[in-house]
């Protein structure tokens, strides 16, 4: 188990440090000189230098990415062009919204996602199993932010049951986790209902049955158990899409999470703070897969083995 | 994943060849049926001009926010633009950038794929490099190089051609791993054949069922892609017509004119669910070709 997990963090640096050097090297593939692009139209010459002087830009380029990696080390994410705050700070502020928002997300779509599953493995080719494939077709196939604009549509402005933006109070996380979540229950309930049926087929269901044990114990006990493991990678990787997928909901919802603020970033030309955003999502989203499959190793020992 | 046509044919009983024939029929018409919907689609992109009477641009600000009727049947705009004349010119461009970008991020995740799985010390490289690809949410991707690059519909092809590359990259190379173990492999490589002729008459043939269908689910997954990052303002500019765009302007008045989101909504949904039908159906043909492969002689 430990070498599993030691080979399999190891695996995990060269990305990390990809990761950096990419958000590092993002600033400097931008077209034409970047801190003419920040200081805006109509700036001075001062300015411009100065926001060279700010960013080091006219160090040696693996330099300006070692002080950016010592920087990383303590916390330190640069300065913001538009607000002239820490870019750390700005993202400790947005990041737990995200965050909460992709849990919600995760737990409806998990509950809706299993359900969706099991419900159509349980009843393969009956009516509901088909209705179950033309839902997770439609989950799959809708753009979310014309779920979410539907959404508003019907639930604030038609029967105005719930607020049409806005992050406060628990009634305002309503839509845009359904919203957010919509494709992810279509991934998870597919995956459900194929590695259900699989295991319905396998040999030790049918010893199981052959022992005369009920069908809905064998289905429960057996071949559920067993289905649901491959299902937790899935969850796992839909999380980290949710992070990114923030960005789309936040802008429908008007949401003051990192996905607003990587947005209004790119709009203001603030690189720094774009920068900094996509760099902590990318490491999120390393770290979230690290730990799924860390816990598939647990939960499936078969796995280590391979 | 699992074929649930097959499965439940091997759990029929004695009448299963009747059984059999009804579910062959059913899954060839989901073929057919989305194959006509996409046709549908190309037909409208083409002759778009031909379908409507107005133009997609023409600002007549007195008819602004007419709800939909015989003469406007998805209604009118903000600035009194014919909403179906625009969802109508905006499957060009979605088709286009859908199909480009996976064209472009497809060939280079092919070759990539290609020479990772058929050059060992190659495979460790490019495999690191996609992971760092794939370390970003897709959306996050497409939108880094928007930002750096600028927005317009060039750029949006580029950011959603890049978004590709990892997942050809890494199905290409797996199936190039299984298909260089072949014996005609073997073969031609003792009659003396060179490496890039092994890699192109050899290997690829072998392989290009999941490569069709991953380029027809990739073309629907970047429409989606394309389409969010016009609605996010940082896509196709305006005024060309774009669903994305379309659905971001009619938020603002979702509350008197529902219309000017609903209907490009609509179309992308019937656009991708088109694509993603055929891709699935595509994908249990090879499936299943390749199953008899492994079985034949």
């Amino acid at each position: 188990m430990i070498a599993y997990v030691i080979r399999r963090l190891l695996i995990a640096v060269p990305v990390v440090i990809g990761v950096t050097f990419l958000s590092f090297m993002m600033l400097h593939l931008v077209p034409g000189n970047p801190a003419v692009i920040m200081a805006g139209v109509g700036a001075s010459a001062q300015d411009i230098a100065r926001i060279e002087r700010q960013l080091g830009l006219h160090r040696p380029l693996l330099y300006q990415y070692g002080v950016f990696l010592s920087h990383l080390v303590h916390g330190n994410l640069g300065t913001s062009i538009s607000t002239g705050r820490p870019v750390a700070q700005e993202i400790a502020q947005t990041l737990p919204i995200t965050v909460t928002l992709a849990i919600c997300s995760t737990v409806l779509s998990i509950l809706a996602g299993f359900s969706i599953g099991i419900l159509s493995a349980a009843k393969q080719g009956k009516f509901a199993d088909y209705s179950a494939t033309l839902i997770t077709l439609f989950g799959l196939s809708m753009p979310s932010f014309w779920l979410g604009v539907m959404l508003i549509l019907v639930f604030s402005v038609k029967l105005q049951w719930l607020p049409t933006a806005g992050w406060n109070g628990a009634l305002s996380v309503i839509l845009p986790s359904v919203t957010l979540g919509a494709g992810a229950v279509a991934v998870i309930a597919r995956m459900t209902r194929s590695s259900l049926l699989e295991a319905l087929s396998a040999d030790y269901v049918r010893t199981a049955r052959a022992k005369g044990i009920s069908e809905t114990w064998v289905f429960l006990r057996h071949a559920l158990r067993n289905a649901l493991i491959p299902s937790i990678t899935v969850i796992g990787l839909e999380f980290g899409i949710l992070l990114g997928g923030a960005v789309i909901t936040e802008d429908v919802f008007a949401i003051p999470g990192l996905g607003r603020l990587i947005l209004s970033a790119i709009n203001a030309r603030d690189y720094p703070t774009v920068e900094g955003a996509v760099l902590v999502i990318g490491l999120m989203f390393v770290l979230v897969n690290l730990v799924t499959d860390i816990l598939y190793a647990v939960i499936d020992p078969r796995i280590r083995y391979s | 994943m699992m074929n649930p046509t097959l499965a439940s044919v091997a759990q029929a009983g004695p009448d299963d060849s009747r059984v059999r024939m009804f579910h062959k029929l059913r899954g060839e018409g989901v073929g057919i049926f989305s194959g006509a919907m996409i046709l549908l689609t190309v037909l409208v992109a083409v002759m778009a001009p031909l379908l409507s009477p107005y133009s997609p641009d023409a600002v007549h600000l007195a008819s602004a926010y007419l709800a939909p009727s015989p003469l406007h049947w998805f209604g009118t705009d903000d600035l009194g633009r014919d909403v179906f004349t625009r969802v109508l010119f905006a499957t060009r461009t979605s088709l286009t950038i859908g199909v480009v970008s996976v064209l472009i991020g497809g060939s280079i995740g092919t070759v990539l794929g290609l020479l990772s799985g058929y050059y060992i010390w190659l495979d460790g490289i490019v495999m690191r490099l996609m992971d760092i690809l794939l370390a970003f949410p897709g959306i996050i991707l497409a939108l880094v190089v928007v930002a750096v690059l600028g927005a317009s519909e060039f750029n949006v092809i580029i950011a959603t051609a890049i978004f590709s590359v990892p997942g050809f990259a890494r199905l290409v190379r797996s199936s190039t791993l299984v298909a260089k173990q072949a014996v005609h492999i073997d073969a031609a490589r003792t009659i003396g054949a060179s490496n890039s002729r092994i890699m192109l008459t050899g290997i690829l043939p072998n392989i290009m069922g999941p490569i069709i269908v991953q380029t027809t689910l990739r073309v629907g997954v970047s429409i989606l892609i394309s389409a969010g990052l016009s609605f996010l303002g940082l896509g196709v500019q305006p005024p060309t017509p774009d669903w994305g765009a379309m659905v971001s302007e009619g938020q603002v008045s979702i509350w008197t004119a529902p219309w000017i989101s609903i209907f490009p909504g609509l179309a992308i949904l019937y656009t991708v669910v088109s694509i993603t039908l055929f891709g699935d159906w595509l994908r249990r043909r090879v499936d299943r070709k390749s199953v008899a492969g492994v079985k034949g002689p």
